[in-house]
């Protein structure tokens, strides 16, 4: 348990230890906690964005934001006033959710190059069945209370623990825990409604569907 | 899972979740558990392909142009921007100094830190500021040399002031230097013609007054319009001594300089009786002006007797700041100027230039201790001649080197011509007959003698004009 509470964010005190060095100009630091940092608001972002009809290139251009807006708002921060993750937390939120009002204007998705060939990797109907299989967890865990979305987001997508998502939404330990509980076994409720009980993950999404 | 449940979450149960879920996150293990499965594929679907981890100089390309400020480290960004504004103000000021300095250099003199940026921006204007420099420079000279009476070093001076004046621009004074040339050069004019008086010597330089034969045709135009006779009385006693004056410097230029003085006193006689001739004499006066200087250097000839237009100045000057008696002077001083013809000649001997004058001989006894030169003026015969010289005189601004002669002539008025009062324009005023001689009388007492005699009769109409002036002697030309 212990072991597993050591996510690949680093411990709040090697992350604030950084944020220290960041500040006093060692572009070192400044990098380590980029890179500590980044892969965090890009999961972050795809379980926001993508959860709707968004490609995740566009979460990952929405993260890059984030991470900028990271580093550019460094200097602000007060160690001691709150946990960097949730100055992190609250930065990429705020960006997610400027880039949801602006999609509800623009439904276009910027790419760097179009495609000349097309795509081997996955089959377009692969493609669609796992984007459905995600857009269909995404719609589930949509019902649920914004908290608790945040929540699994973080302690799921993003790999959180308990006491980092505790300090991301500034909540305590114990309410992140009771949240997520409450929050599965509403997830637990809505598959059961949904028909049979676990189904592998080819046939899941239809029996849901 | 009931309501109790829900709202007293079993800790087993909450504990149980939290565990999966850190399973979830860490990717570890694998539930067949609806809810973990579902959440699994969940994260593995959103977590396909994960972009690289941007480093913080990437981060910092993309904020290029961006307004993010990278704080922790953006000396070189905030160097960056501070350097272009450094080099902006610094040019700024480079144009503002720059700008200045060229402005400023306009209005630079010699000798100030500008001077040299006026010469390379403005090399007109610094000509025109070096020209005015030394055109006043010289003028002080002038004024300095004429103070001391050093006539000739204050004709130097006043042409290269003369010299200098073209070049300054209108805006450094032009016109001030020209006023201030013209009136000095007036007022030289004026100390010429009344040098002091110093102790006359004998006849020396009447003998070299007398060799100035060219002047000789001159003589005409002087008798023109005087009775001579009246005038004779002061003019010769005048003449008299400016000539002996010069004397005693250079025979050539000391003759004009007493000429206009000697004039001053008959003048006035003259001008009563002027005759048609006095149309011309302004042209006269002014040439005869400009010309009284010349004749002692030729290159002081050169600029005081530049061009008629330049001459046609002097009168002016002459009326506005002149002394009143200059008029008197200029119309004695006419008969000068009407050598023009001869003005090359002057150095000349008589012969060439006379050829065809009678020969004058001027005999002049002095009275007293006095002693007086005599210039006799040898005459054309024929009255043409006389026209000749007296209307050449006008459009002959440069008669510089006949100055000499205007000594002499401006003494032949007061030869005692009895046919000079007759024909002013058309009969040679002083037109003795051949072999005639003139008593002159000066105011002295000096008698004076004119003889005209056929020198070569052989030659025909050719006469040799024989100027025998006698103070103490007689001297034949």
């Amino acid at each position: 348990m212990v072991a597993a509470w050591q996510a690949p964010a680093a411990g709040s005190d090697a992350v604030d230890d950084l944020v220290e060095s960041a500040l006093a100009g060692d572009r070192d630091a400044l990098d380590q906690l980029i890179a500590t940092v980044h892969p965090l608001v890009v999961k972050y972002c795809r379980a926001r964005v993508a959860a709707g009809l968004r490609a995740v290139a566009g979460a990952d251009d929405v993260a890059q934001e984030v991470c900028l807006a990271v580093v550019s708002a460094l200097p602000g921060y007060r160690r001691g006033s709150t946990p960097f993750l949730g100055f992190v937390y609250g930065i990429a939120a705020h960006k997610v959710a400027d880039v949801h009002r602006a999609s509800a204007k623009v439904l276009s998705i910027p790419v760097p190059e179009i495609p000349d060939a097309a795509d081997s990797a996955d089959s377009p109907e692969q493609q669609a069945m796992r984007s459905a299989t995600a857009a269909r967890i995404g719609q589930m865990v949509a019902t649920l209370p914004p908290q608790q979305q945040e929540i699994l987001r973080l302690r799921v997508v993003v790999g959180l623990s308990a006491e980092q998502t505790a300090a991301a939404l500034e909540m305590s330990a114990g309410a992140v825990r009771v949240a997520q509980h409450r929050a599965l076994g509403r997830l637990r409720s809505l598959l059961t409604e949904a028909g049979e009980a676990p189904v592998d993950q080819g046939g899941w999404a239809e029996v849901i569907g | 899972m009931t309501r109790a449940t829900e709202r007293l979450p079993d800790v087993h149960a909450v504990v149980f979740d939290d565990y999966l879920l850190d399973r979830l996150a860490t990717g570890n293990g694998r539930s067949d558990t609806p809810v973990e499965g579902a959440l699994r594929r969940w994260r593995d679907q959103l977590l396909l392909d994960l972009p690289p981890i941007p480093t913080d100089r990437e981060l910092r390309a993309m904020t290029r142009g961006r307004r993010f400020h990278l704080r922790p480290d953006d000396g070189g960004r905030r160097a960056g921007r501070s350097w272009h504004a450094v080099t902006g103000i610094a040019a700024s000021i480079v144009l503002l100094l720059g700008g200045t300095t060229a402005i400023g250099a306009r209005a630079a003199h010699p000798g100030d830190l500008l001077w040299p940026v006026t010469q390379v921006l403005w090399g007109d204007r610094a000509d025109s500021v070096l020209a005015q420099q030394s055109a006043t420079r010289a003028l002080v000279d002038a004024r300095s040399a004429l103070a001391i009476g050093d006539l000739a070093a204050a004709r130097m001076a006043l042409a290269r002031a003369a010299a200098a004046v073209p070049m300054i621009a209108l805006n450094d004074g032009r016109n001030e230097v020209a006023a201030d040339l013209e009136s000095l050069t007036a007022t030289m004019r004026q100390t010429v013609a009344a040098p002091p008086e110093k102790p006359s010597e004998a006849a020396g330089p009447t003998d070299d007054d007398v060799p100035d034969g060219p002047a000789a045709p001159s003589a005409h135009a002087a008798p023109d319009d005087d009775g001579a006779g009246r005038a004779a009385g002061g003019a010769n006693g005048n003449a008299n001594n400016g000539n002996a004056d010069d004397g005693n410097d250079v025979a050539g230029s000391s003759a004009t300089a007493p000429a206009s003085r000697a004039a001053a006193p008959g003048g006035q006689a003259d001008r009563s009786t002027a005759t048609g001739d006095h149309d011309r004499i302004p042209a006269h006066r002014s040439s005869a002006g400009a010309a009284a200087p010349a004749p002692h250097r030729p290159p002081a000839a050169q600029t005081t007797a530049p061009p008629s237009s330049r001459q046609s100045t002097v009168p002016t000057s002459q009326s506005g700041s002149q002394h009143t008696s200059r008029p008197a002077d200029s119309d004695h001083q006419q008969a000068g100027p009407v050598g023009p013809s001869s003005d090359a000649p002057t150095d000349q001997p008589d012969p060439t230039s006379a050829a065809t004058s009678p020969s004058t001989s001027a005999s002049e006894s002095a009275g007293g201790s006095s002693v007086t030169d005599t210039t006799s003026v040898a005459a054309s015969d024929d009255g043409k001649s006389a026209s000749d010289a007296a209307s050449s005189v006008p459009s002959a601004p440069s008669s510089s080197l006949s100055a000499s002669s205007p000594a002499q002539t401006a003494m032949v008025p007061s030869v005692d011509d009895p046919g000079s009062g007759a024909g002013a324009g058309e009969q040679p005023l002083l037109a003795p007959a051949i072999g005639s001689e003139i008593a002159l009388t000066s105011p002295t007492g000096a008698a004076l003698s004119v003889s005209t005699e056929p020198a070569e009769p052989g030659s025909g109409e050719a006469v040799t004009p024989t100027v025998v002036v006698t103070s103490s002697g007689t001297v034949a030309v």
